[in-house]
């Protein structure tokens, strides 16, 4: 065992806060309101927006297609579509941060060590759960239920949503609530024709909502502007239109003057009051330096990503905790999901060939079609339970997806005219589907000793589909094909394979709330229930994932807990 | 965007200095080698973990070869008899390696009960599809082993001209080779990896004789495919659309 001693400072935070995504932004802005002095702990590098942020980068400013180096995905970390030539630094190395897996069973972590986070490049769909999802468990018997309901989260639903600012359409769909929105996106030609196709199918198919200002932005959005549809937002957005921290909670909370922010802090393990038992700090080291630090807080929030989170708690051992902080129940790691994709069909609409684009240029959204299965007893389906969504897209963005692919070769006059011609006519559905929580799929600290560059204890993942996932995902690949069909589209491939479990990013449940202490970690208000002044407020806190892509609910479940923390400190009972 | 206060370090003073530690060290395989870069106090250092041999100890692949360390002073340090003990592995996403007789079908995961009472899950109707259900990529068939991580044992800063700690190095060899003899050799550590934890000693130690032989011959082991094997080009998983 290494012997590290650290150094012993005066200075007490309120709160100490782990990470600054979209959980940590937004626990810094909540709790700076409320008067409390925070010290916000990031991994990763501060941006410097010139520099980091390529958001108006041109297609000829690219030696790769937009895609990188030939190889170095392979080299450095697998992350497939998500990361490309120009946001490739907001992503982590898997050389410098391994993890673990079983042979044959892979799972892909994408990580973002930087300040903002996840945010940076976030897919920015923004939709409430319903007690579809806050209740599953008392609809067809598996898992359980979360100890909050719809009516409980849904103030801070609608706080988030006003916010972040969220464009949108109320839709009246049970399964869907619908939220505060500022106006939706236009369709483009070929979203109408699908969301015929849907419609002449019994489906739903709305407008994405999405976190990204389409009306002038609120008072308190300050620095922000409205989305002028340049169609770059994972390269960061610039100009502040789509929601990050960066942009939106972070300078909240640096403006109330109680935020410290310190960026290049790798987090060791949370500090335990060895009389109390009470979190007391954390030991962190510098990510260029190396120097090993400590820092003090009344009351800590670990909110480093659901994985990450894990890890840091799994790696917090002591006398009172020998399991991991927090740990007393032995689920934490445990109940691991992700949202699977992957599974859809794509075509073209033959009408368009040769259309000239109308508003496909730049719009950087697309159509939903929710979840329809197994939402009424019409809807019940026998070979699984839960459900799905379709993500689908129709026509090219700023540097179309084909014009980089095997399907379009060629350069010069002859390849731009024919991307040209082709501009508008791709269309695709991809499924966004709910993995059962189920205690099998796990993560713990690698028992063969595996560190990352710091010395830091890494994770093992172990996480596979299940039986219900590929009945659903047979049955997604079925629909998908039905509702283009009906759309009028030529379908050119159908069904696939289902993501890689961690491909969609929206892992999460290792840290689940509930009732219970015996079966949860946190309780509703994402405290822990063996350390009073801890709180793992990030998607780890999940107890199931539903379909919906799960950042909104990350937010309000913050807003929530920091509501609760907030209150709590100030009764002295933390 | 707002950038005020982002590079504010917090006032907290840094423990005591200690000496510094190298935790772990990556690579990409080429060939039977396994070559990369580190960095110690801003001092860039290449090196070159060349494996003669591999061997089983306590159910853990062993290699044993030879560390070579080159500074910026372009002279470069070897030592031999450097033991690479494999502490675990990292499955691989994306194409997969060709492997040498394909690579086993991992069983299907039915939902197993989650060990709580009351829980359910609906029963597969009669005259259910007998169409295969999708599967997720990278794994049965197409499954292999994407990093390495070994525990190197007999590193010694000083002698291989790093003034560091290498005596708790790990090794994260990252397998993603561009040539024939690197292609062979991850067929060959994915096929073990995976045959080590299904627990197939006879088929682990017919690996290990076909590693040590790719070893010894390099491009020119296996012209032809070893006895009871055969070279198998895999194809890569289905494209998915619309991602």
């Amino acid at each position: 065992l290494q012997v590290i001693t650290r150094l012993r400072t005066q200075k007490v935070y309120d709160a100490i806060i782990v990470g600054s995504g979209a959980s940590g932004g937004m626990a810094a802005k909540e709790l700076t309101e409320r008067g409390l002095e925070v010290l916000v702990l990031e991994a990763g590098p501060p941006v410097v927006p010139e520099r980091d942020l390529n958001t108006h980068k041109w297609p000829y400013d690219s030696m790769y297609r937009g895609l990188g180096p030939p190889g170095w995905k392979q080299r450095e970390q697998w992350m497939e579509d998500t990361a490309g030539e120009f946001s490739r630094h907001f992503y982590v190395k898997d050389t410098e941060h391994p993890y673990t897996t079983d042979a044959g069973k892979p799972f892909m972590w994408v990580r973002a060590r930087i300040v903002g986070g996840k945010t940076l490049h976030w897919g920015r769909m923004s939709y409430r759960l319903s007690d579809l999802d806050f209740k599953a468990a008392s609809f067809d018997g598996f898992g359980d239920n979360w100890p909050i309901s719809y009516d409980e989260l849904a103030p801070y639903y609608g706080k988030a949503e006003e916010f972040i600012g969220v464009s949108g359409s109320n839709d009246h769909l049970p399964q869907l609530p619908d939220g505060n929105y500022m106006p939706p996106m236009n369709l483009n030609c070929g979203e109408y024709l699908l969301r015929d196709g849907a419609k002449k199918t019994g489906r739903a198919a709305i407008p994405m909502r999405v976190a990204m200002l389409t009306g002038p932005p609120k008072p308190w959005m300050k620095g922000r502007n409205k989305c002028h549809y340049c169609g770059n937002c994972g390269l960061g957005c610039d100009v502040g239109a789509m929601f990050n921290s960066l942009s939106s909670t972070l300078p909240v909370a640096d403006a109330t003057g109680r935020m410290t922010l310190r960026p290049n802090s790798v987090v060791r393990e949370v500090i335990v009051d060895r009389n109390t038992g009470k979190a007391r700090g954390i030991a962190f080291v510098d990510r260029e330096t190396r120097d090993e630090y400590e820092a003090f807080g009344k009351m800590i929030i670990v909110a480093a990503s659901t994985l990450e989170s894990t890890r840091i708690l799994l790696n917090s051992k002591s006398r009172q905790h020998p399991n991991g902080l927090g740990n007393s129940s032995g689920v934490l790691g445990h109940y691991l999901v992700d949202h699977w994709g992957g599974m859809g069909a794509y075509g073209y609409f033959k009408v368009f060939v040769g259309r000239d684009a109308v508003n496909e240029d730049g719009k950087a959204s697309g159509i939903l079609i929710p979840r329809f299965r197994n939402i009424s007893k019409e809807t019940k389906q026998q070979r699984f339970i839960r459900g799905y969504g379709f993500e689908c897209g129709t026509g090219g963005g700023l540097f179309p997806g084909f014009a980089k692919s095997a399907l379009m070769t060629g350069f010069g006059s002859d390849f731009k005219a024919r991307v040209r011609s082709f501009y508008t006519v791709g269309v695709g559905m991809t499924a966004r589907a709910e993995m059962l929580s189920r205690f099998e799929n796990y993560a713990e600290i690698d028992p063969g000793g595996v560190v990352d560059a710091w010395g830091i204890p890494v994770l093992k993942i172990h996480a596979q589909h299940s039986d219900n996932e590929r009945e659903m995902a047979r049955d997604a690949g079925e629909c998908s094909a039905e509702i283009l069909r009906a759309a009028g589209a030529e379908v050119l491939q159908t069904g696939g394979n289902m993501t890689v479990p961690g491909r969609i990013i929206h892992e999460l449940c290792t840290a689940r709330m509930g009732d219970d202490p015996k079966h949860s970690v946190l309780n509703k208000f994402n405290q822990s229930w063996d350390v009073k002044n801890l709180f793992v407020t990030d998607g780890a806190a999940f107890v199931s994932s539903a379909c919906q892509n799960p950042t909104l609910t990350i937010l309000a479940l913050t807003m929530r807990a920091c509501d609760y923390a907030a209150d709590e400190y100030k009764r002295g009972n933390i | 965007v707002p950038s005020r206060n982002q590079g504010e370090k917090a006032r907290i003073s840094p423990g005591p200095k200690r000496a510094v530690t190298v935790h772990s060290i990556a690579a990409l395989s080429e060939g039977r080698d396994f070559v990369g870069r580190f960095d110690v106090s801003g001092q860039h250092y290449e090196f070159t973990y060349s494996p003669v041999k591999a061997e089983i100890a306590g159910n853990k692949l062993v290699l044993v070869g030879k560390m070579t360390i080159t500074g910026a002073d372009g002279k470069p340090h070897s030592r031999p008899g450097i033991r690479a003990v494999l502490a675990s592995t990292q499955g691989g996403i994306g194409s997969p390696p060709p492997t040498l007789g394909g690579w086993r079908q991992s069983a299907p995961v039915a939902i197993p009960p989650s060990g709580k009472v009351g829980d359910t899950r609906p029963a597969p109707a009669e005259g259910a599809a007998q169409t295969p259900p999708p599967a997720t990529d990278n794994t049965g068939s197409s499954a292999f082993c994407g990093v390495m991580y070994f525990h190197l044992e007999g590193l010694e800063g000083p002698s291989l001209g790093v003034p560091a700690d290498l005596s708790h190095t790990q090794l994260n060899a990252r397998l993603f080779p561009t040539e024939d003899l690197g292609r062979k050799f991850h067929s060959a550590y994915s096929l073990l990896v995976a045959t080590l934890s299904e627990g197939d000693a006879k088929t682990v130690g017919e690996l290990i004789e076909i590693l040590n032989q790719l070893m010894k011959e390099g491009s020119q082991a296996f012209a032809s495919s070893p006895a009871g094997w055969s070279l198998v080009e895999m194809s890569p998983p289905d494209a998915a659309p619309g991602r």
